[in-house]
């Protein structure tokens, strides 16, 4: 029975479409440090940043603000850190709202249900800052597309984020951590980045937009 | 640089959380009043405000290199590019505080060590003894008073408790878990008892698997070797929406058997299978649940042992096949607020088929337990629970193993509180606390502890504490009757033989009352430079009513006390950013006052242990991992003193494979490694293996 039992279990992994690989963790980073400081940055971010207004489903009338969103894309814990980080905190009189956000690929064939894809899209297309895991890698194309017309200021940890189509990319440098910033990348939006956030930033230019796939990292 | 973590996550760490959060309490409550609060009117301008916001607020929150609820938000951008996040040798800050003989274990620590399943893990744990008993069996245990039955370590699996209740001790060969998917083992040393509970008297090893929104993707991973004959392993997990994962999980394997002194094959080769399923879900800022279960069942696990044969005065060996089966379902809620605490309301069910030494067993335990935890005043952080637990144990006896109660039902009430006062925000904190317990062996116990720990400056913490523990008897100590031998009841009484044997029997009493433990400890934990951590942990025990099981027969009584001592000290060296050395070395000495020999207890244990471990990088695709034991011998069990060499190497294929060959047990054909005199004929030795792994993560 038992045998049985773990033979169906190989089966449904054989038949199982391929998701994400995991992250390796890296030596020498106290992960739970420099998760708090990135989300600390995220709430930074959405300090020094001004998204255009139809960003914003403001209620004109009850002068009831409409939350700036955060999404984190594949990283719960991650969301978890950042929601407690932002916590109780407003920024130009908006509250913050933290989105966990799961990938979901396009349907791939026609008997396969679009609708939770079209979720995921919406629920993308209405974060005013997008956080990519660097579990997301693999998806970075399609995401990036996704975001593509949405006035989303994209970051990541994903590395060269800032130069292979991304906006701002987290990097790990003698122990602390920086980020860098495309400005075209930007530009190319309706978001206004304060210049002392550019002031600060490491800024970097896009890539040949065909990135190549990065191998593992020490 | 990775950004996922793995923060205390929900439920039973809840506990340990609470422990490590010791230094967190005052900044938790000590968060600035928002800056952030601007008018409406000024929404439109709101970058220009920002410019202006806190910039001169980092210069005193920065020394203060906080690792609790998140401050680091309160810093502006130029602060936060200056924080160094380089874990000093990869041991967590909040590590650093925690006022107890603390050691966390990886799954990457797990897979850099070559062993294969939980117990033998273990072995990289500062001051744990772990003995191979036989193939399948290990003797495993903190501080002493070490045997195949170590009563005294308290075992959390996700939250159960996988302390045997009728043999006590625990059944490590069933406690195979899929080792890549385990978060953290805490180890701690001492007594645990006050968040724990009983039986927590001379440590708590709390195995936590990681959540399943963290173990997306495929993972395939099989063997085969001399000793690991063939193992094979896989999960698979995803999400099912935003905020629900799940994995299911399979493992298989089968081990060769351990040899005896001629170098023949005891007949203990064993096989396992075990597979499982984990779901998480629920909001971020909402309850969040975990619902998960397993099975697990196995052909042969062979053993020998000792059995009287009626009529004779003599032993007979007999090799069997012990067998098990089980599985257990667990449910948990979670529902942690930012600022203000959380609780945790567990409830799981575990069944276990055994037949093991002889007898046939199947055991039912329902528990449930819950958990909260708040800060009430700035300088207070509360944790309390209240836990119930039932159990019932039916047992189909054997000719020389039975039990006076077949079929009886146990009944284990329990609460805790624990109050962490800042005494001194961020430098010096005091932890009260006690449980209370209301067992069917031995009525109403309490086990209260204190714990103080200064940090001077954050990169060292001196604790100390004082606590009592209890052990309650197992059903061993409580109603067992073992048939040892036979004996002449003429030559038994001084005269010739007269031909009518009678039985010598250890028989365990209800009158036995739980054993008791005051521990003394203090401990130091420092991080002498980014590279370098050190952390000592020394220790005085006194143990009354001890309960002894007369070795010539007789009936359990509470006849021994002890005093022990020993000091514990684990070094890791940071020697290159792709090289890190961990070293430990312990040692334990016990002084015992016994009615049937004093060595029982003062011998049973190796006074001295050392390991030194090196895990280098030698390429980005190539991994050396070596690590050299010594554990001194065990002399009630004739035990020589022995040196294990492991050697690893794991080659990164590509970004999603893994080949990895191990030796282990380098040194030496064979050695043995303990023994054990009640039930069993133990001279198992355990012989050098090679084995290959691949791995496959998609």
């Amino acid at each position: 029975m038992t045998r049985l039992l773990l033979l169906i279990l190989v089966l449904l992994v054989a038949v199982s479409p391929l998701p994400a690989a995991g992250a390796e963790p890296s030596p020498g980073i106290d992960k739970a440090k420099a998760a708090k400081v990135k989300a600390a940055y995220l709430y930074n971010f959405t300090k020094f940043t001004k998204w255009p207004d139809e960003k914003f489903a403001d209620d004109r009338s009850s002068k009831r603000k409409a939350p700036i969103i955060i999404g984190v894309l594949g990283d719960q814990s991650f969301s978890r850190i950042v929601g407690k980080t932002i916590k109780g905190r407003t920024v130009g009189g908006r509250s913050i709202e933290v989105r966990n956000i799961t990938y979901i690929a396009p349907p791939k064939g026609r008997r396969d249900d679009p609708a939770p894809r079209e979720r995921f899209a919406k629920r993308v297309a209405e974060c005013h800052l997008l956080y990519i895991s660097d579990s997301q890698e693999e998806h970075l194309d399609d995401i990036l597309h996704l975001v593509d017309d949405e006035n989303i200021l994209t970051v990541s940890d994903i590395e060269e984020f800032a130069r292979i189509g991304g906006m701002v990319g987290f990097v790990t440098e003698q122990g602390k951590i920086i980020f860098e910033v495309c400005r075209d990348e930007i530009e190319d939006t309706r978001i206004k980045v304060s210049s002392k956030l550019l002031k600060l930033a490491r800024i970097v230019k896009r890539k040949d937009p065909a990135h190549k796939t990065r191998g593992a990292t020490p | 640089m990775c950004s996922s973590t793995h923060p205390p996550s929900a439920g039973l760490s809840f506990a340990a959380a609470a422990l490590l959060a010791v230094g967190g309490t005052a900044a938790v409550a000590d968060e600035p009043p928002d800056q952030e609060q601007l008018p409406a009117v000024v929404q439109e301008s709101s970058i220009e405000n920002s410019v202006e916001l806190d910039d001169d607020l980092l210069d005193d929150s920065l020394d203060s290199d906080a690792s609790f609820d998140n401050d680091f938000a309160d810093l502006d951008i130029e602060a936060l590019m200056s924080i160094e996040v380089t874990s000093v040798a990869g041991v967590k800050q909040s590590l650093l505080r925690t006022p107890a003989a603390m050691y966390v274990i990886t799954a990457e620590d797990i897979r850099r060590s070559g062993h294969r399943n939980v117990a033998e893990a273990l072995r990289i744990v500062p001051g744990m003894a772990v003995a191979s008993v036989s193939a399948n069996q290990w003797a495993i245990s903190a501080r002493g008073f070490n045997s195949l039955f170590a009563t005294n370590m308290l075992v959390l699996v996700d939250g159960r408790v996988v302390y045997d209740p009728i043999w006590s001790g625990v059944p490590w060969e069933l406690q195979d878990l899929l080792l890549e998917d385990i978060d953290r083992i805490e180890v701690v040393r001492g007594p645990g008892a006050t968040l724990w509970g009983a039986n927590a008297v001379n440590g708590v090893i709390n195995i936590t698997s990681k959540s399943a929104h963290d173990t997306h993707g495929a993972y395939i991973s099989g063997g085969v070797g001399t000793e690991e004959r063939a193992f094979g392993k896989f999960r698979y997990g995803g999400a099912l929406d935003d905020d629900a994962s799940y994995r299911i999980w399979g493992k298989y394997h089968l081990c060769d058997t351990s040899v005896d002194a001629a170098g023949d094959s005891r007949h203990d080769d064993w096989d396992f299978y075990r597979g499982g399923f984990r779901l998480d879900f629920g909001d971020v800022t909402d309850a969040a649940f975990t619902i998960q279960a397993d099975a697990y069942h196995t052909d042969t696990v062979g053993e020998s042992r000792r059995v009287a044969i009626p009529g004779h005065m003599t032993f007979q060996t007999i090799v069997d096949d012990a067998w098990f089966s089980g599985g257990h379902v667990l449910a948990r809620m979670t529902r942690e607020y930012a600022d203000d605490g959380g609780w945790s309301l567990q409830a799981y069910y575990d069944r276990l088929n055994a037949r093991r030494y002889g007898p046939l067993m199947n055991r039912d335990t329902a528990d449930i337990d819950f958990r909260h935890h708040f800060v009430p005043l700035d300088t207070h952080e509360i944790v309390w629970g209240l836990g119930a637990r039932y159990s019932r144990a039916r047992i189909d006896p054997s000719p020389t193993l039975t039990f006076r109660d077949l079929d009886r039902e146990t009944w284990l009430l329990s609460g805790f509180v624990q109050d962490t006062i800042a005494l001194m925000p961020d430098r010096l904190s005091l932890m009260v606390g006690s449980k209370f317990l209301h067992n069917d062996f031995t009525g109403f116990e309490i086990q209260p502890s204190a714990r103080l720990s200064w940090t001077p400056d954050d990169r060292q913490t001196l604790w100390g504490a004082v606590s009592r523990a209890v052990r309650t008897p197992a059903r061993i100590n409580d109603d067992m009757v073992l048939t040892g031998a036979f004996v002449d009841v003429g030559l038994m009484g001084g005269g010739p033989p007269a031909g009518i044997f009678a039985p010598v029997q250890l028989v365990g009493d209800d009158g036995t009352d739980a054993e008791e433990l005051i521990a003394c400890e203090l401990g130091y934990r420092a991080h002498v430079s980014d590279e370098i951590t050190i952390d000592i942990a020394a220790f005085y025990n006194i143990y009354d009513n001890i309960i002894e099981m007369p070795p010539t027969g007789g009936t359990a009584d509470n006849t021994a006390s002890a005093e022990s001592f020993g000091v514990e000290i684990a070094s890791t060296w940071q020697a290159a950013p792709n090289w890190r050395v961990t070293g430990a070395y312990s040692l334990v000495e016990i002084l015992a006052h016994t009615r049937f020999g004093d060595e029982n207890f003062e011998d049973g244990d190796p006074h001295h242990q050392l390991n030194i471990r090196s895990m280098l990088d030698i390429t980005d695709d190539l991994e050396l991992n070596v690590a050299g034991y010594y554990v001194d011998g065990v002399s009630r069990y004739d035990v020589p003193a022995y040196f294990r060499l492991d050697v690893g190497l794991t080659w990164h294929l590509n970004e999603n494979m893994e080949l990895s060959v191990w030796g282990q047990n380098l040194l030496d054909p064979a050695h043995r490694e303990y023994g054990d005199d009640i039930v069993q004929d133990m001279r198992a030795e355990v012989q050098r293996g090679v084995y290959a792994q691949l791995t496959w993560r998609f």
